[in-house]
Parts: structure tokens; sequence; C-alpha cells
């Protein structure tokens, strides 16, 4: 099993040892949602939780934000024992599905999640104009939420779940409903939140979300934590799959396996084992002109499936 | 306290959205105008007939919103999983039970001085009015707030139609503990049976004492101690159910 590395000092959120099964009915045999989970959120780094449905990604949430309690470990938020209410003074939520009371308007949402947060009267009503602007609702907000589309009712998720000034957001699943205009402005809105050095945890499917937000990944599967990985590292040690080509007239290109032609320009895909090199010979020798020459790296999504892959092959063995 | 009147006032907002409030009031207005008609048609004392329709409306309205507003509410929190969002705040959950029991206090508060308002101002029209009314009025709103906790108390670990199953169940047993007390002396002293009465006499709520109705409708004075002490009483039941309420939400999982 993975570990994480060393909790450094001022994790907002530490997973010692931490299991939690289930029992739908009593007369069943408890379900291990997880199992012996060790893992820390650093200070200021974007954790992207990442897992196949029924992984544990929603039941570490909620142990997080004490609405589960563990069969065995701890779970220490903002180094308090996450079942504190206190713990949770300055941290944020956004759930999977909002499930906010739909007759309220995004303003009355926000400000009601502002009020819980022991915010002034005036604070509140500022910082929830200033928040629901800066989601894109500032129309919208005096409209009761069921007339909200689901991209809205999550944008309006998000304003409520920043309202207290939090120190560390959670996020499941934050870009669900949302169009690619609003999944774009909604990766700057967390990458601005990194910059403003809040701590950002969030679960997601989409790896190329988790692939451009977060500093470290968590993969999860079956209950376990199968690895945790730094992208920046990652990033400097994937592996080359194969190189990509584009050649401008010319003949073969030696080893090369052509796999699109349009006109003059054709697109060849050689080997990993290929030297960079030895590919800008093969080109001249063929009598083609270089247009360009591309490595073709390992991505999130092909560690992930490894990953999971490998955990599979454990579980057969 | 902020977080618990937050809690509260978000309740009170939406149990004032719910169409089945209104539609509630408007049955006990009506039955409390249909007493006027009723009262013409019978031989007696159409005062008195006014004063105990409206009371009783008073009464089953009040049990009628903690059922379906109040038991509606709490099912809605945890069947949507609104009470994960509030409870991902730094709200502690007896915070969240005494401020869901505020709110829905405050709806059947609201409700019971609408109707104790028209209840006065009919009695005045027909001068049978006496400050008295509103002694009945006040002990049917402590009442009511006692069945309130009970319908909270049932919902923090029940169904919804168990918990207005439970929620009922204890309004007609709280009315009927007098029953016992009678079965206690037909039973042979000493015997074991007798002593099992006579514990469930003393675990069951006992609303009786506190139904000052019929009292006030045939103008027979009320005591301040018995108003006093069944207040102390219903109101020390209603702390105690919430309390349980809260002991048993503060380590539930809300999968």
């Amino acid at each position: 099993m993975a570990t994480s590395s060393p909790t450094p000092a001022g994790a907002p959120l530490v997973y010692e040892g931490v299991s939690k099964s289930y029992r739908t009915h009593f007369w069943q045999r408890p379900f291990v949602s997880l199992d012996g989970l060790e893992m820390a959120v650093h200070p200021g780094e974007i954790l992207g939780l990442l897992g196949p449905n029924g992984a544990g990604k929603t039941t570490t949430i909620k142990l997080a934000l004490g609405l589960l309690f563990p069969d065995r470990g701890e779970v220490r938020l903002m180094g308090r024992c996450a079942s504190e209410p206190a713990s949770r003074a300055e941290v944020g939520f956004l759930p999977e599905s909002p499930y906010f009371p739909d007759d309220l308007t995004g303003r009355e949402l926000v400000e009601f999640a502002g009020r819980l947060h022991g915010l002034e009267s005036a604070d509140r009503r500022r910082r929830a104009a200033e928040l629901l602007e800066r989601v894109g609702l500032s129309e919208a907000m005096d409209r009761p939420l069921r007339k909200y589309s689901k991209g809205m009712v999550q944008r309006a998720g998000m304003a409520r779940a920043l309202v207290g000034h939090p120190r560390f957001v959670i996020l499941d699943e934050p870009m669900s409903g949302l169009d690619p205009i609003g999944r774009r402005e909604f990766r700057d809105l967390i990458l601005g939140l990194r910059e403003e050095g809040v701590t950002v945890l969030f679960a997601s499917h989409v790896l190329a979300d988790a692939e451009m937000l977060c500093d470290r990944v968590a993969i999860l599967d079956a209950g376990k934590l199968l690895a945790i990985r730094d992208l920046g590292r990652l990033e400097r040690e994937r592996r080359v799959l194969r190189w990509e080509v584009e050649v401008l007239g010319g003949g073969e290109v030696a080893g090369g396996e052509l796999i699109a032609e349009r006109g003059d320009e054709r697109l060849w895909r050689l080997p990993a084992e290929a030297r960079a090199q030895e590919i800008v010979e093969a080109v001249a020798a063929g009598g083609g002109t270089l247009l360009s020459l591309t490595p073709q790296r390992e991505t999130l999504e092909d560690l992930f499936l490894r990953t999971l892959r490998g955990s599979d092959g454990d579980r057969q063995s | 306290m902020s977080r618990i009147l937050a809690i509260a006032h978000s309740t009170l907002a939406e149990a004032i959205r719910h169409r089945v409030l209104y539609l509630l009031l408007v049955f006990a207005a009506a039955l409390m105008l249909f007493s006027r008609v009723l009262s013409m048609m019978t031989v007696g004392d159409d005062a008195k007939i006014v004063k105990d329709l409206g009371l009783s409306a008073i009464s089953v309205l009040g049990l009628l919103v903690a059922l379906f507003v109040g038991v509606g509410i709490l099912f809605r929190e945890m069947e949507r999983r609104t009470v994960q969002v509030t409870l991902s705040a730094p709200v502690a959950r007896w915070e969240y039970i005494f401020g869901k029991y505020l709110g829905l206090a405050a709806t059947i508060t609201i409700n019971t001085a609408v109707l104790g308002l028209l209840l006065a101002g009919m009695t005045l029209w027909r001068g049978a009015y006496t400050h008295c009314l509103w002694a009945a009025i006040f002990m049917l709103w402590i009442e009511l707030l006692f069945i309130t906790a009970a319908a909270v108390f049932f919902s923090s670990f029940s169904t919804p139609i168990f918990s207005a199953l439970f929620t009922s169940a204890v309004y007609v047993v709280g009315h009927l503990c007098w029953a016992l007390t009678l079965l206690e002396q037909k039973l042979p002293a000493g015997s074991v049976a007798r002593e099992v009465v006579h514990g469930l006499y003393l675990v069951l709520p006992d609303l009786e004492y506190g139904d000052i109705r019929a009292l006030v409708v045939h103008g027979v004075p009320v005591g301040l101690e018995r108003i006093v002490w069944a207040t102390v009483y219903e109101l020390a039941w209603a702390g105690m159910l919430l309390l349980i309420a809260a002991l048993a939400f503060r380590r539930r999982d809300l999968v």
C-alpha cells in the first residue's frame, strides 16, 4: 500500500490509519469503504483525489468534515480532531451534487453559510455579493436556486464554500455540470486560491482537470490508497512512450510508421527507443524537411490506469 | 448561539414556504367559523361550542403542523443531504438539533397566535370573551412545543412515517394517561400488574394535567399554580427529548 510522504508541520488534513466500513442492513457483512488510509494534505498545495466509482473518495471527504466517524484511526483537520466543529471554522466545502434548499436565492444561500461561519451581517452581505460576482452569478443572485441550471448551482456552491475566508477548501467533483467556459473559469479560480495560499483538496473523475490543477494526486481504489504522486516530479520523470515527427516532402523515415498525410506534409510515429538525433538524420536521409519532433510522454491517465491495473494484479495474485 | 438562531431562522423561512402550512391554517380557521354555524343548530350555550371547537382546532392544527411540516422538513434535510452541507460549517450536531427545533417552535408559535387571535375575535363578537381563554391557548402552545420536541426526537433516528406515528402516539397516550390511574385503582393492591401500570404512568408524559380547555370553556377557574407546574413539566419533557435527540445524533454517520 502507498503511504504519504512524512506529515509536514501545519498540514491542514491528516489521516492516520483510518478505516471505515458500512453495513447497509444488520444481517449483511459490512462493506469496507476505506482501509487503513495514511495520507496528509500539505499546506498550500492542490491535492487531487482520484479513483473509480466506489473507490472511497466521498468517504474520505466526509470523514474530514466530521460527517462520518472512523471505525479505526484518526482524522485531524486544521490540527484538531475532525469531529470537533471548531476544526471546520476555516474550511470551505463544495459537495458533489450540491443539495441546497432550492427555495433559497443564491445570495441567501451564501449569506446563510456566512452566518454559520460567524460573519457579521455587513461583512456577509459584502462577501456574498463579491463571491457571487466572482463565480459569474451577479445577475442571478436574487433568483431562487430552483431556477438555476446545474452549472449555476455549482457556481453558487463554490461561492458558498468560500464565504468563510477558508484556508482549506474541499471540493468534491467541482467541475461537474459546468460548460467548457465554466470549467476554465473554475480552473482559474482554483489556481487563484492556491496563489492566495489556500490549500485545496479536490476529488475528480476528470483526469485532465487534475493534471492541469494538481501539485500531487492520490489514487484510491477499493478503499485503499494505491499511490500519491507529485505531478511536478512526474512531469520530469515521465517516460517517453513514442515520438511523433512532422515532415515536409521526402521519402520514408527509417524505422517510422506513417500515421497521417495531408498534401506534402506527413506525420510519422517512431518508437520510444529512437534517439532525437537519429530521427533528425533519418528525415534528412529521406530527403524531407523536419517540421516538428514531439516526444509523446506518459500522461496522468497512463499513470492512473497503470496504478489501477497493478492493484488488480495484486488482488488477483 | 448565533449559529442556532441562523438555523432556526432558515427553518422558519422554509416552514413558512411550506404550502401544507397554509392549507392547515385555512382548515383550522374554517373549523372555527363552522363552530358558529354548529352552535346555531345546537341547544345550549353557543359560546361554549365556539370556544370548545376553536381550542380543539388550535390543538389539532398544531399537531398536524408538527407531523407534516416538522417531520417533513427534517426528513427532507436528511434525504436530500442538506444537513451535510449545514454540518460542514463549524456547527455542532446539538446546535443543529436545537436550531431546527427553535425554527419549528417559532412556526407553531405564529400559527397558535394567529388562530388564538381569530378565536378571541370570535368570542368577543359573541360577547363570551374572557381573559381565561388566553390561559387555555397558552397551555395548548406549551403542549405543542412538547409535541414538536417529540417530532424532532423521533426524526433524529427514525423514518418519517414512523416518526409521525410515534409522535401521534405520544399525543394520544399523553391525553389518555388518566386511564392508567383508573386502571391502577382497579388492580389488586401490591400486584405486579399494578406496579407496572403505576410505573408506566410515571414514565409516560401526562398531557391531561396541562389541558385546561374544558375548564376554561365551562368557566371553571384555573389556578396559576397548575399552569406554572404544567408548563414546567411539559417544557422539562421537551428539553429532555431534545437532549436525547442531540445525543443520538451526535455520533450518527451521515452517509
